[in-house]
């Protein structure tokens, strides 16, 4: 990792040489894909035939869905937490973020079992309401329902950042000019969460389109899922770019609206809070709030949690064999990402901090490509990629490593370049003038200040390995089954007892990693898509 | 006393000659507007010399093509006759004996007071020199504390500390009070440079803040638009600065054209003495623009005009500064002309607006030439 010695305002000939390498990785995977979906014909096939209407259609109805779900779900649990008396509402703040930790493909399996036709739920009442079947939950229900309570929090964290800074006094001067109730909320309220609103509804909009556990193992087929059963099954690979092409240009079209309200949300100065704000007072109607609260969490957390607990108590012996062997796969191939992908991140947020220019913000867009994109497309074009062009490449774990490094880069970034901001580049000139070569320079000075943006990187992009599924079905050596694979797997061969074995080891795993990493005062910064 | 051979020249701290830097606008080189356009300079040692000149004028750069932070395009500069920079040569900032004291200090926020002054000087014995440093600079007692928990004065003296403890050959100091608030300057500005002579440290300082470059230092060097306009004396600078820019710079406002025989110039108040140039040479001949400075110039009670030797002038305002009073007056072709008079004039009341008044300089004034138009 080269890191500039400011002697000139260009960057260094080994920066810049970093920051070519990494744009190259980072364009790879789409570029190779459109070239294979445009000239293999794919693109053409697929837009030509009858199935893939159906499969757009059932796509944009579950994004636009969850969208509509999660913002009409996160809204008010946000204002509940942040503008009313609720009791108990600081634990409640922080546990209603949590189902963003929450992997698809256990929430997906945990509330087929519970609440499916004949699952626990329908076991538990049929003694006393004789019901023999309940609701259908495969398909959109259950598709739609586990994604939307993964994907609220997007929505509630938005919102109650935005009532942080919304000046209280906008809502007096409504009421001074006699709005009532309604019309504030209407007129006044509502207007200035709607970039909020719009920025997390978004995010929830691009989770939905990149799913590939809930709709897979709740049988929607949405691109995600009929794309991995195009590779999977027919190995038709033309039909599976075509597919993965459209789904980029969804994403695409998210994307840029996302980044759009993004920058709109952003408070202006003049609206940050001048006094803190009256709650609300909620009297006998906080009964109705805490039972929406717990509505929310009970099936996002609890029962996620609890199914997975009474399947392993019903496990046959044996269903825990090789978790150990999974786990350890995990956690090792989670650190080469993580180290791999923080050490590309480090001449990306030295390009973009120190030298802006429109070169550096090209590059900046283009690392974070990969992240826009779907872990199934980057993991797809990965493997047509390795297969016609690398094959000493394909099945091998580097593969996978860069795989994670690309979708994941941003994650990594965003942290490095919030500690360098900071940092005045004087204090490298400050280090020469005192006689500090190169190494003494990196190792007494910008590594240690670098220190918390590193571990913050490393933390986010091991974590976000850790829970990855599409990219790892598709690149993991055979046989090479971590913690997410198995999971998903067990799950589709209704082994309940090793799925939720492997789903509690997965959390406890991530739990564990959060309480090491999260120490007080160190708040880590999730990255913006 | 000293052991010099005959007409050896004692050898200067730090020489910089005819050091040029152009700056890339928008990715390329921009031949029209250089950075520094052969800039000299001398520092002999044991002195302060101050850089002067506007922000935006090349200062902080001379620092750091000095100081090895950034790469000079054309010249050379010798380090106690050592070339550091120079045609095919480049000491590396680490290797050159040059401490710097940045503007906002850059001190490593990591760090406490005296494992930053400590940075510079590793191993066992620097820790010793560390320590001496930061007695030196009265900041032992907060030697632990780390950079944020002291104040802007304290940090600076951190910084100057850390600059010296190496025991450079010469130090640069880039516009260290400018970070302070106004009163605590005053009095930062006298403990540094009384610590400078002290230590009989060479030192480069550069401001835009014409009063401490006068205050402090025993060379002033005029630095505007990449030119060294002028350098010596503070005293001599403020008689001279050297061309009509300078003199802008330095808060002069009274230039009345004139025509000079080589000896005395001939202008609005009349004929006045004319002062040789700083660079040396013969004064200009010809049309010139003299200039009348503001604290040469006499304003008195007119009388005559045999007495004045100039045409009255009406004055049109007094302002009260406390240490001298600010007069306006304007001279019969219009032209406004200012002077400052010591507070006294000001108890004695005897200049009041619209009272005619004589002009005349203290003594000889310097003079630049005027391109015809």
């Amino acid at each position: 990792m080269s890191i500039p010695a400011r002697r000139t305002r260009w960057p260094s000939r080994r920066l810049r040489a970093a920051g070519i390498v990494v744009a190259a990785m980072c364009l790879l995977p789409l570029v190779y894909l459109a070239g294979r979906a445009v000239a293999g014909g794919g693109l053409l096939d697929v837009l030509l035939r009858e199935r893939s209407f159906g499969i757009a259609g059932r796509t944009l109805l579950l994004t636009a869905a969850v969208a509509l779900g999660s913002a009409g779900l996160g809204l008010p649990l946000a204002w509940l937490t942040a503008r009313t008396d609720l009791p108990g509402r600081r634990i409640l703040t922080g546990l209603l973020a949590l189902p963003l930790a929450v992997p698809s493909y256990v929430a997906a399996f945990t509330v087929a079992t519970a609440l499916g036709p004949r699952g626990l739920l329908q076991r538990a009442l049929e003694p006393f309401t004789g019901w023999e079947r309940l609701p259908e939950i495969y398909g959109f229900p259950g598709a739609f329902l586990v994604l939307v309570l993964l994907n609220y929090p997007y929505v509630y964290l938005a919102a109650r950042a935005r009532f942080a800074v919304m000046d209280a006094s906008l809502e007096d001067a409504a009421r001074v000019l006699g709005a009532g109730r309604w019309r504030r909320f209407r007129r006044v309220t509502l207007p200035l969460l709607s970039t909020a609103l719009l920025s997390g509804g978004l995010l929830a909009a691009l989770y939905t389109l990149s799913d590939f556990g809930a709709v897979s193992l709740l049988r929607y087929e949405t691109f995600t899922w009929a794309i991995y059963n195009q590779v999977r099954g027919s190995l038709d690979r033309h039909t599976a770019a075509g597919l993965a092409l459209l789904l980029v240009f969804a994403t695409l079209l998210v994307l840029t609206a996302a980044s759009r309200f993004e920058s709109a949300s952003r408070p202006s100065p003049g609206a940050v809070q001048a006094r803190p704000p009256r709650l609300h007072r909620l009297g006998g109607w906080k009964w109705a709030g805490l039972a929406l609260a717990s509505g929310v969490l009970l099936p996002a957390l609890v029962l996620p949690v609890g199914v997975c607990l009474y399947w392993l108590i019903q496990a046959p012996a044996g269903a825990g064999t090789g978790l150990f062997a999974a786990l350890g796969r995990t956690g090792f191939v989670s650190l080469l990402a993580a180290v791999a992908t923080t050490a590309l991140a480090v001449p990306v947020a030295f390009l973009t901090v120190r030298f802006p220019s429109r070169r550096s913000s090209a590059l900046r867009a283009i690392s974070h490509i990969g992240f826009g994109l779907p872990g199934l497309v980057v993991g797809l074009s990965l493997v047509f990629f390795a297969v016609n062009v690398a094959p000493f490449l394909y099945q091998t774990l580097a593969l996978l490593v860069f795989a994670y490094a690309v979708h994941m880069l941003p994650q990594a970034i965003a942290p490095v370049e919030a500690t360098l901001g900071p940092l005045s580049p004087r204090l490298d000139d400050a280090a020469r003038s005192l006689g500090a070569r190169w190494l003494r320079r990196h190792r007494r000075i910008t590594l240690p200040l670098l220190g918390p943006g590193l571990a913050s990187g490393l933390a986010l992009v091991f974590l976000t390995s850790v829970k990855e599924l599409p990219a790892t079905l598709m690149l993991a050596p055979t046989g090479y089954a971590t913690l997410a694979t198995t999971v998903w797997s067990a799950a589709e061969n209704v082994e309940l007892g090793r799925a939720a074995a492997a789903s509690l080891v997965l959390l406890l795993f991530c739990a564990a990693t959060l309480l090491v990493v999260l120490r007080p005062g160190r708040p880590l910064r999730p990255a913006v898509r | 006393m000293f052991g010099a051979g005959a007409g050896a020249v004692p050898e200067a701290a730090l020489r910089c000659r005819a050091i040029e830097k152009r700056f890339l606008s928008n990715g390329r080189l921009d031949p029209d507007r250089p950075v520094l356009a052969g800039v000299d300079l001398e520092v002999p040692p044991g002195s302060l010399t101050a850089v002067l000149g506007p922000s935006g004028g090349g200062k902080t750069t001379l620092l750091r093509i000095v100081a090895g932070l950034e790469t000079a395009d054309a010249g050379e500069v010798r380090v106690l006759g050592e070339t550091v920079t120079g045609k095919g040569v480049f000491v590396p900032p680490e290797s050159r004996r040059v401490g710097l004291v940045f503007q906002e200090y850059a001190l490593f926020p990591h760090l406490s007071a005296l494992d930053n002054v400590a940075f510079g000087v590793p191993g066992p014995a620097g820790l010793t020199r560390a320590w001496g440093a930061l007695q030196m600079v009265g900041l032992s007692e907060v030697a632990s504390h780390r950079p944020h928990e002291l104040s802007g004065g304290e940090q600076q003296r951190v910084a100057l500390a850390r600059a010296l403890a190496p025991e450079p050959a010469v130090v640069l100091l880039d516009e260290p009070f400018s970070n302070l608030d106004a009163p605590r300057r005053a009095g930062v500005r006298e403990e540094v440079a009384q610590l400078l002579r002290r230590l009989d440290a060479t030192a480069v300082l550069v401001t835009h803040d014409r009063e401490e470059a006068f205050l402090l230092a025993d060379q002033v060097v005029l630095l505007l638009d990449g030119r060294v306009v002028r350098s010596g004396k503070p005293e001599e600078l403020a008689r001279n600065p050297g061309s009509r820019a300078g003199a802008e710079f330095l808060g002069e406002t009274n230039f009345l054209p004139g025509e000079s025989d080589g000896k005395t110039a001939l202008c609005e108040i009349g004929r006045v003495e004319i002062l040789p140039p700083a660079s040396g040479g013969k004064p200009p001949r010809g049309p010139v623009e003299v200039l009348l400075p503001l604290d040469g110039l006499l304003v008195e009670p007119f009388v005559d005009e045999e007495r004045a030797g100039s045409p009255a002038a009406v004055l049109t305002r007094t302002a009260f500064h406390g240490a001298f009073q600010l007069i306006e007056a304007r001279l019969p072709s219009g032209r406004p002309i200012a002077a400052r008079s010591p507070a006294r004039d000001a108890w004695q009341g005897l200049l009041r607006p619209g009272q005619r008044v004589g002009l005349r300089p203290a003594g000889p004034v310097p003079v630049f030439p005027r391109s015809r138009t």
